[in-house]
Formats: C-alpha cells, structure tokens, sequence
C-alpha cells in the first residue's frame, strides 16, 4: 500500500501530522492566556513611566539648584559636588538599562514609551553637564563674571 | 516684556528656517516668547550667572532633539535679550555650547546693548510666528 503513495505526500503528510502534535502541545491562546502577555508589556510600561517620571523630577531639581543666589562658599559648594555625584549615579543606572532594552527586541512592543525614556535619559545627561558647568565652569570664570557684573548695571 | 535679539541670533534664525528640518523653530519661538509675554514664568531655564539682577538662562525648546536658546533679561528695561541659539540636531546641531562659545555669546551681547545694534522680535498673533525690527527703525 505504502509502495502506492507518491513520496512527497507521505512527507507533508507526516510534516502536517507532527505540526498538529506540537500544536496541541504548545496549546491555545484563550484570554487568559492574552492577558497574561498585556499585562507584562503594561507592566513594563509602568516601569519606564516610573523611571521617567524619576528622570524629570532629578532634571528639574539640578534647574531649580541653578536658581539659588549668593556666592558659593565652601560648604554649598560640597553639597553641590555630592549632588552632581548622586545624579551621575542614577544616570549611569539609567544609560545601563536603556542598554539593555535597545540590546533586546523589546522596544517593538512599546515603541513610544522607550523613546520618551531615551529622551529623558539624553534630557538628564545635559542637565547634569550644564549644571556643572554652571557651578564649576562659568561661575568661577573670571572674565565671565567681569563682564556680568558690568551687564548687572545695565 | 518686550523682546530683542543680537545680529547673530536673527541671522541663525533666519537660516535655520530656510531649511524645512528646522521649520518647527518658527512656532516654538513664538510660544515660548508668547508664554513669557501671557505673564508666564517660562522665561525661566538653567540660570547661568549668579546674584545678579539682569539672570542669564539657557531654556530648551522641544525636549530633547529641539533648540537650546540663551538670553539675558534686563529687568529695568522689562526686556529679554536672546544672545545665542542652536538646534540640537540636523546640519547645524550641536550637543551643546561651550564655556567659550558662551562667553562669545555674553561678550556680544554686552557690546550690541552698548552700541543699541539689535533686533527687536514681534510677535504676529494671527500667523503665529515672529518678526524682526531693526530697534533704531522701531524707536525711530
């Protein structure tokens, strides 16, 4: 009988019968099921939304730092430092998990938010360098403080 | 307030709009000055100097890959002079200024107050964009 049936249908024939075992194997997609995935991808949303929310808040704060009036004396100066040192951290943190995400295919799933994250990484990074250039650069540059103190009169 | 800028920065504007990449500038400008001129604190940025009644800031514009634009307000004069302006990205991006080219930007300034060779910026409401008088045509 076997001898009668032309070989490349035998193998579709034993392809199909092994795909419908596997099949019945790997098992449906009920809705549960599909919640379970939307749940991990809402989940991960979450996650990036809390960090960047986190990323605002540090931005706003080293602008706000900027703000303060007075000369610098040795002890604010300190505090500074170790400001910019803590927020070095958490951008490190940050740019080590943006790493990872952009390392996984992940970001097809939520394109928008892993954007708005890079952003805000990218968003930190410049507050902090512009921070410290403020504090340690500009404000100790004697030039340009000779030449803000002649605009102060203007 | 009323708002002016030095030759530099109207010359940069003008440029950057020539190219459709930069079109946005046009209506971020005019939302920004619009806000400070609704009475809004958004003048406020990244003050550069310090303990000084005339503040300098740098203030960004559109997050992330938009203009970075830097100016002093005159507080007796009730005026914001925009001294230096880049966008982030595209052909003439740049990451950021440098302490220099900061100080180029400060130095100018000083110069175009004293010798009154500045722009004044007006505002079109109806088209939502903004326009250059030459300030000694204007006070004329």
């Amino acid at each position: 009988m076997n001898e009668l049936i032309n070989p490349s249908v035998g193998d579709t024939f034993d392809e199909i019968g092994e795909s419908s075992l596997m099949v019945r194997n790997v098992g449906t997609l009920d809705k549960e099921k599909l919640n379970h995935y939307l749940d991990a991808i809402s989940e991960f949303s979450n996650f990036l939304n809390v960090k960047i929310q986190l990323m605002k808040i540090v931005s706003s704060q080293l602008e706000k730092l900027t703000l303060i009036e007075g000369e610098l004396d040795k002890k604010t100066t300190q505090v500074v430092s170790s400001i910019l040192h803590i927020s070095k951290g958490i951008l490190t943190g940050f740019k080590k998990e943006l790493e990872v995400i952009e390392g996984s295919n992940i970001e097809g799933l939520c394109p928008e938010k892993v954007s708005s994250f890079r952003n805000e990484v990218e968003l930190l990074e410049e507050s902090i360098d512009d921070t410290e250039m403020i504090f340690f650069e500009l404000r100790a540059d004697s030039e340009f403080l000779a030449l803000d103190k002649i605009i102060s009169r203007f | 307030m009323k708002f002016y800028c030095i030759p530099e920065v109207k010359n940069e504007i003008e440029k950057l709009l020539k190219k459709n990449s930069y079109k946005s500038l046009q209506s971020e400008l005019y939302c920004f000055f619009d806000g400070v001129s609704n009475g809004e604190k958004s003048y406020q940025g990244f003050k550069l100097n310090c303990s000084s009644p005339n503040p300098f800031y740098k203030k960004r514009i559109e997050g992330r890959g938009g203009y970075r634009i830097y100016y002093y307000i005159i507080e007796v004069k009730n005026s914001l002079f925009l001294t230096a302006l880049h966008p982030k990205v595209g052909k003439y991006g740049k990451s950021n200024l440098s302490k220099e080219e900061i100080k180029i930007a400060q130095k100018r300034f000083k110069e175009c107050f004293e010798k009154e060779e500045y722009f004044k910026i007006k505002l079109d409401h109806q088209k939502k964009e903004i326009n250059f008088n030459n300030n000694k045509e204007q006070d004329s």
